[in-house]
């Protein structure tokens, strides 16, 4: 038997592994609701109080008009759609999936790579759901920019869903991993402008939003959906997000060879 | 050829939140040859799954050297891991998979095709008599039957050499008795099978050569008969009338072969080197006394004797010196 080597064999063992993980988790649909659970209630029932908010003159961040919102709200449905994958890590860990992988060929990378690839998937269809619901709401759409938000919100998951693995296979328990999670999560979000406008922010704290990377994402999210692609934030979104993949990969190999030795 | 060979093999872990270092594994030299099972037995805490682990590359040695199937632990770990199997005491089957999904899953991770995968899980399951159930989400399954599936992940690539942690515990003493079964099919089609275990039964029954692991070393190695052998005497219990026994007890003592004689109530317990060699000449000896016999009993050592002989204590009685520990080697 000829054995693969390199990137066939990486791909080869990625889709096995990818395959099998989005069947079980289609076998449970009752979570793949729970999950999309999260946009249909911002949309809906979040998205009215802004009306009021709006800064004067509305502009850029005129949060009270969906096509403002449902960009941020994207961006939040990527963080916490992805944010608590961990937890079936934890359980990968302490049943012996994780170590029974690794005494296989597979390729190390395929093992943390089949399991991310199921999160981006659940993301899309989360993506979907919001783009769907957003359209009655008002919410106006360009081929390129769906393209390019969907492709952001990829890169979203591709960073937060290493990143809470990592945090699961170094707490190696679900009661210290929540606040963990929640610890770098919180500020995260508030910070990003996604709830409610920065503009409405005292200017210490928008100056602490220059540094979160998220921020860019959602200026970005929203100056796409405008149709304004030569707006920085759109550069630097892409690029901030784009090394936080390979930072946040190379933590996870890491972290999953550590946590079985 | 060796399927394992080790030299001064150790494992020290940082002691975690203030403990001092463990030193799991001390100075394990092995050697394994191909074919047969080969049984590592200790109380829990010795070191076998630490051992083990090191062994099918998911732990790095502190020190030592250590060549597995022909190979380089380090140099060629993932080489090597093409013909080694393991099956770990948790066994890691996905729970939400079936067996048969796990089954194929592992098959392709070894680089086999689907229709290939599929075709080998088929023929797994015929074996291992799993057909009832191997549709059946793991969760859901027996202990028996979860651990056939383990079982079964572990030959999906055909190894030359299976590791097996702990593989019937916790299975009642029938699951036990099928799988042992299983296990010897393996050996039979040329596989060597390296397992450990707490089991004194399971030591004696079905290895062929085994290694008494304590505190992280090895104490007494070889096929367990040899082992027996080696503490150097059998145990002889005659029962006769009590008003004979101190007469019995005075007239054996003496009998060439016989170590040690000891009243126990209406009888006399002789520790005798070759039993099945001695007693035919000190029965006759009671009889031309005038001596009737009551009862004769002859027992073996087992290795629950070597264990003793070779650590000082009892295999039990180590055991639950893990347990007082807080449970110290667990299950891990
Ligand atoms: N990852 C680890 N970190 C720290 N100590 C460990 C670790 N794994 C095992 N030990 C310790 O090493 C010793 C040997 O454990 P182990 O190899 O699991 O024994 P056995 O399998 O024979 O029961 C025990 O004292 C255990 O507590
Ligand atoms: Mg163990």
């Amino acid at each position: 038997m000829k054995l693969r080597t390199g990137l066939p064999k990486i791909a080869a063992d990625t889709w096995a592994q990818y395959v099998l993980y989005l069947k079980i988790e289609l076998r449970s649909p009752f979570w793949i609701l729970a999950s999309l659970f999260q946009p249909v209630c911002y949309l809906y029932l979040f998205a009215p109080l802004l009306k009021n908010v709006s800064p004067a003159g509305g502009g850029a961040d005129d949060i009270g008009s969906i096509n403002s919102f449902a960009p941020g709200l994207l961006v939040m449905v990527a963080l916490f759609g992805t944010l608590f994958v961990g937890y079936g890590m934890i359980e990968y860990l302490r049943s012996g999936v994780i170590e029974r992988l690794r005494v296989t060929t597979a390729s190390r990378l395929s093992l943390l790579l089949g399991l991310v690839l199921r999160d981006v998937t659940t993301l899309l269809m989360q993506t979907a759901l919001v783009f769907v619901l957003s359209l009655p709401l008002g919410l106006v759409i360009r081929p390129l920019g769906v393209v390019l938000v969907v492709g952001l919100m990829v890169l979203v998951a591709l960073v937060i869903s290493p990143f809470s693995y990592s945090i699961a296979l170094l707490a190696k328990n679900e009661d210290a991993m929540g606040p963990i999670l929640n610890f770098f999560s919180q500020p995260l979000l508030l910070l990003s402008g996604v709830l409610l406008p920065l503009t409405l922010a005292p200017l210490w704290l928008r100056t602490l939003s220059d540094a979160n990377p998220l921020r860019y994402v959602v200026d970005a999210s929203r100056a796409i959906f405008r149709g304004d692609l030569s707006d920085p934030s759109v550069w630097i979104a892409f690029a901030s997000m784009a090394v936080l993949v390979v930072i946040a990969f190379g933590w996870a190999m890491r972290q999953m060879r550590k946590a079985t030795e | 050829m060796d399927m394992i060979v080790t030299q001064g093999l150790c494992k020290t872990f940082k002691g975690k939140r203030g403990a001092g270092p463990v030193e799991a594994v001390r100075d394990v030299d092995l050697q394994v040859r191909a074919g047969g099972i080969f049984g590592f037995l200790g109380p829990n805490g010795a070191g076998k799954t630490t051992t083990m682990r090191m062994l099918t590359t998911l732990l790095a040695p502190t020190r030592g050297t250590a060549t597995v199937v022909g190979r380089d632990l380090f140099r060629e770990a993932r080489a090597l891991r093409q013909d080694i199997g393991y099956v770990s005491q948790k066994g890691g089957a996905y729970e939400y998979a079936t067996g048969y999904e796990n089954l194929v899953l592992q098959g392709r991770l070894y680089g086999l095709t689907k229709a290939a995968a599929c075709a080998k899980a088929d023929a797994v399951v015929a074996r291992f008599g799993m057909a009832e159930y191997c549709k059946r989400d793991v969760r859901t399954l027996s202990g028996g039957q979860r651990r056939h599936v383990d079982l079964g992940m572990g030959v999906m690539h055909d190894p030359k050499l299976l590791f097996l942690d702990e593989p019937t515990t916790g299975l009642d003493p029938h699951s036990r008795a099928r799988f042992w079964d299983v296990i010897r099919t393996l050996r039979e089609t040329g596989v060597t099978v390296f397992l450990t275990t707490h089991y004194l039964d399971e030591a004696d029954n079905l290895c062929d050569t085994i290694c008494i692991m304590d505190h992280g070393r090895v104490v007494a190695s070889g096929p367990p008969e040899a082992l027996k052998r080696a503490v150097g005497a059998d145990f002889v219990t005659i029962g006769v009338a009590p008003e004979d026994a101190e007469r019995a007890r005075a007239l054996l003592a003496g009998a060439p072969g016989v170590k040690a004689a000891e009243l126990a109530g209406d009888a006399v317990k002789l520790s005798v080197e070759a039993g099945e060699r001695a007693l035919p000449a000190l029965l006759p000896r009671l009889a031309e006394a005038g001596i009737a016999i009551a009862r004769v009993e002859m027992s073996r050592p087992t290795l629950d004797e070597v264990f003793l002989r070779t650590t000082g204590r009892g295999m039990s009685e180590a055991q639950g010196e893990s347990d007082a520990e807080g449970g110290a080697g667990g299950w891990g």
